[in-house]
């Protein structure tokens, strides 16, 4: 029953009422006598959540696959703003589907995606708003199975206790197995949780914790082989509300061939797979006649990479940007930025900014972190984007890298300021004012599973003198810098290689009141020394150096082998190896 | 050079049950989504960053919900009305629908400008009230109402902002506010008025204020709907 009677008298009085209506054009009605309803949850608020594609992709492949049958209904949940969950508290609202507006304890599954380390807190709010049982092992007959999935799941182990069962890897068409098991037992007969669960354990890619045994399980990785042959999401949610990334995004591929020493999304997600022109252009077309919407992104890890992309942004190009319709690359490679490719991507209806990241300063650190692209490169690519109009540049760096010394966070500075005599040098004078250079840098976290996930992380004391040392390096004109919080990079680090004795500490943190911690406002580092304080848990050890004889907490979850595997690097490697994985398919 | 083709449409729309809790900028984005799905030949603006050539009627509150709106549309090519106004009925959500649309001439003012007759409808008021049915009758007499809005006290010439006065029938009260030039009396400033703050704080967030219509007013003083001197009316739907 919807609880939609109870939640319109608050919407007046809180931020941003159109995350909790509903009604957006695309939306899928709840069904009301499906065998089985699932809720797909991105644990951040509606803003941010409707951009998430992993759950664009679920949600399309149940409302259109299955529940065109009626044994499956999908609705969406989203955490609310820190304003509305206070107000549902204060009045005992449960949180609530975003379809049906009915509570998400009646639902039989509930899946969260795990985006972030910074998330988890918010996943307990979800779970606990729900009015859902905290502890999976606690859970009653009446309350959904939680399966957790996307990067998050990669190291499921701090967050074990909470879910009932993870899917590792990417779960496309694998979302079909996973809900016909949870309803044949639901179809079955009482005690359906607990057979669910049996049955789960069988599904290849699921970890239930309560059935494996972490110490000898062995959960693979699934992955979409035939990805090229799968048909884009033909269902999109046109938001009322300003979302992030508020546009048509179309995967136009899938890994990356790139290797990146620091970088998670890379293992995770290879090998590489490409849609063709013909399907990309097909389908953007499609989806921008079908939303109404002003922009289509060609997302992927690295879009520039695409073997097509030229033909695709040019095709594109010459039948939106009559209409106003823009097309954009959110990632582009330095050594795949072709003038070429620049000049059409300037020809569309908007003028983009271009966001470029080096990662590092000197050639030494790029080196270390193979990272495959010269200053040269850059600076000729930066060149070119001026030379065809771009005025916004954005450049992500990384500070706390290996082996990294102050001349190499001074680098940072100085390839920032030949990037801004560049400017000068190519713009004319009366077009600087709209020049603007944005510089991001980031602390390294290392992460399960890549070649730095034995490696000790930096800590917050020099972190901080880094920054302050980059702050003073850098041009003081023209350059708009920001850095991440250094304890929020220290907490986030030893969540990503974390194992379940920090479910308490996680459990403990948002009992404080953490929540929403990767928003800059909201994350208070009192919360988690508090927690580490109140369960005796040394944070120190999850950041420091993991000896090669110690066993990792996420070693039961397997990459999948494949030539791409990367397992045995050295992480004390200097050598550029580049485009390792580029060949496997 | 030969100025392009270019066709003023203007469209009748409204915003309905849960659309009232959309802001003004969201119902900008959404009809404008409206108008690409429903595949119009809108018109361009040139410049570094062209968009759609698209304006609209005086913005509403947040929380109110409304009978009859409009926006303006430049098209580049005439599309007879009917056939326009089912297109956009097609690609409208439930909670923006298109209700009408016609051409009007091309120079005419801009909506914003023209539309200055407000007429509201608020439901949910307390019943047997009498503070109302004061500050109704007061209303009536005074001729200047000094009200708090948006923590400032403004002045208010009665016969002018009130043109119909304020009329309760059970839990509804209805009035028709006229923009002014200064100060444009809001509906939540008058229900206010109406309730005193303690009962209005009470009551606010179960009252329901619908403006029921925009009009344009003549020089003679009558008043008609935007679409009221339309060139090819697409009739009413």
């Amino acid at each position: 029953m919807s609880t939609f009677s109870t939640i319109e008298p608050l919407l007046a009085s809180v931020e941003r009422p159109a995350r909790y209506l509903n009604h957006e054009f695309g939306a899928r009605a709840p069904v009301e006598e499906a065998d089985v309803r699932v809720g797909l949850c991105y644990p951040d608020t509606y803003e941010v959540g409707q951009a998430n594609q992993a759950l664009q992709i679920l949600y399309d492949r149940l409302a259109h696959d299955t529940q065109a049958d009626a044994q499956v209904s999908v609705e969406r949940v989203y955490l609310p703003g820190v304003d509305m969950i206070a107000e549902m508290r204060a009045r005992a609202i449960p949180l609530f589907t975003l379809e049906g507006h009915r509570p998400v304890r009646t639902l039989d599954i509930l899946g969260i995606t795990m985006p972030h380390e910074l998330a988890m807190t918010s996943i307990l709010e979800v779970i606990d708003l729900s009015g859902i049982t905290l502890h999976a092992s606690e859970r009653g007959e009446d309350e959904p199975i939680i399966i957790g999935g996307g990067p998050g799941a990669f190291n499921p182990e701090p967050m074990a206790p909470f879910f009932d069962a993870f899917f590792i890897g990417e779960a496309d068409t694998a979302i079909d197995e996973v809900v016909e098991v949870v309803r044949q037992a639901k179809m079955a007969a009482t005690g359906w949780r607990a057979a669910a669960l049996i049955e789960l354990a069988e599904v290849a890619s699921v970890y239930v914790p309560a059935i494996h045994d972490p110490a000898h399980a062995r959960i693979t990785r699934r992955i979409v082989d035939d990805f090229a042959s799968l048909e884009p999401p033909r269902c999109h949610i046109v938001p009322y509300a300003n979302v992030v990334h508020d546009r048509v995004a179309l995967e136009i591929m899938r890994g990356c061939g790139r290797g990146c020493r620091f970088c998670q999304a890379g293992p995770m997600y290879r090998p590489v797979r490409e849609r063709s022109a013909d399907t990309i252009v097909r389908a953007a077309i499609k989806a921008i006649r079908a939303t109404g919407m002003e922009e289509v992104s060609l997302t992927s890890l690295s879009s520039t990479d695409h073997s097509q992309i030229l033909e695709i942004v040019r095709r594109l190009n010459t039948q939106l940007a009559p209409r106003a319709v823009s097309v954009s690359i959110p990632s582009v490679r330095i050594d795949t930025l072709s003038i070429d490719l620049l000049e059409v991507l300037t020809s569309g209806a908007k003028k983009p900014a271009l966001t470029l990241a080096p990662e590092a300063g000197t050639q030494r650190m790029r080196d270390i972190i193979n990272k495959d692209v010269t200053e040269e490169q850059l600076l000729e690519t930066i060149r070119y984007a001026f030379d065809v109009g771009y005025r916004r540049i954005k450049l992500y760096f990384m500070i706390g890298l290996p082996d990294e010394t102050d001349e190499d966070v001074r680098g940072i500075a100085e390839l920032v300021a030949r990037v801004y005599r560049l400017a000068h040098e190519t713009i004319e004078p009366d077009q600087r004012g709209a020049l603007k250079i944005a510089v991001s840098v980031n602390a390294l976290v290392p992460k399960a599973h890549t070649p730095f996930e034995r490696l000790a992380q930096s800590s917050v004391a020099e972190i901080e003198r880094k920054q302050t040392l980059l702050r003073e390096a850098l041009p003081r004109k023209g350059i708009v810098l920001s850095t991440s919080n250094a304890h929020a990079s220290c907490i986030e680090g030893v969540l990503a290689r974390g194992d379940r004795a920090l479910a308490p500490v996680i459990e403990a943190a948002w009992r404080s009141g953490a929540l929403f911690e990767a928003y800059a406002e909201q994350f208070d580092i009192a919360h988690w020394e508090h927690a580490f304080d109140t369960c005796a848990v040394d944070p120190d050890a999850y950041v420091a150096t993991r000896n090669p004889s110690d066993r990792l907490p996420w070693e039961h979850i397997v990459m999948r082998a494949s030539c791409c595997e990367r397992t045995g690097e050295s992480a004390e490697s200097t050598e550029s190896t580049g485009d390792e994985a580029g060949g496997c398919s | 050079m030969k100025a392009p083709l270019e066709f003023r449409l203007r469209v009748a729309y409204a915003k309905e049950g849960r659309g009232a809790y959309l802001s003004h900028l969201e119902v900008i984005r959404a009809l404008e989504r409206t108008v690409r799905r429903a595949t119009l030949p809108y018109a361009i603006t040139q410049g570094f960053s062209p968009h759609m050539r698209i304006a609209f009627g005086p913005a509403l509150g947040l929380g109110v919900a409304s009978r009859g709106e409009y926006f303006d549309l430049i098209v580049t090519e005439f599309v007879e009305p009917t056939r326009a106004r089912a297109r956009l009925q097609d690609a409208a959500t439930d909670v923006l629908p298109v209700r009408d649309c016609a051409y009007v001439p091309p120079k005419d003012p801009s909506l914003n400008a023209a539309c200055t007759i407000f007429r509201y409808e608020v439901s949910g008021m307390p019943l047997a009230y009498t503070r109302i049915d004061a500050q109704t009758a007061a209303i009536s007499i005074e001729p200047i109402l000094i009200l708090e809005q948006k923590g400032k006290m403004r002045e208010f010439v009665t016969a002018d902002v009130l043109p119909e006065g304020v009329v309760q029938e059970g839990e509804t009260v209805r009035f028709t506010i006229r923009a002014s030039s200064q100060a444009t009396l809001r509906p939540d400033t008058l229900v206010r008025y109406l309730l005193g703050d303690a009962v209005y704080a009470a009551q606010a967030p179960t009252l329901r204020t619908v403006r029921t219509e925009v009009l344009t007013e003549n020089e003679d003083g009558t008043w008609q709907t935007p679409l009221g001197q339309a060139l090819c009316a697409g009739g009413i739907s």
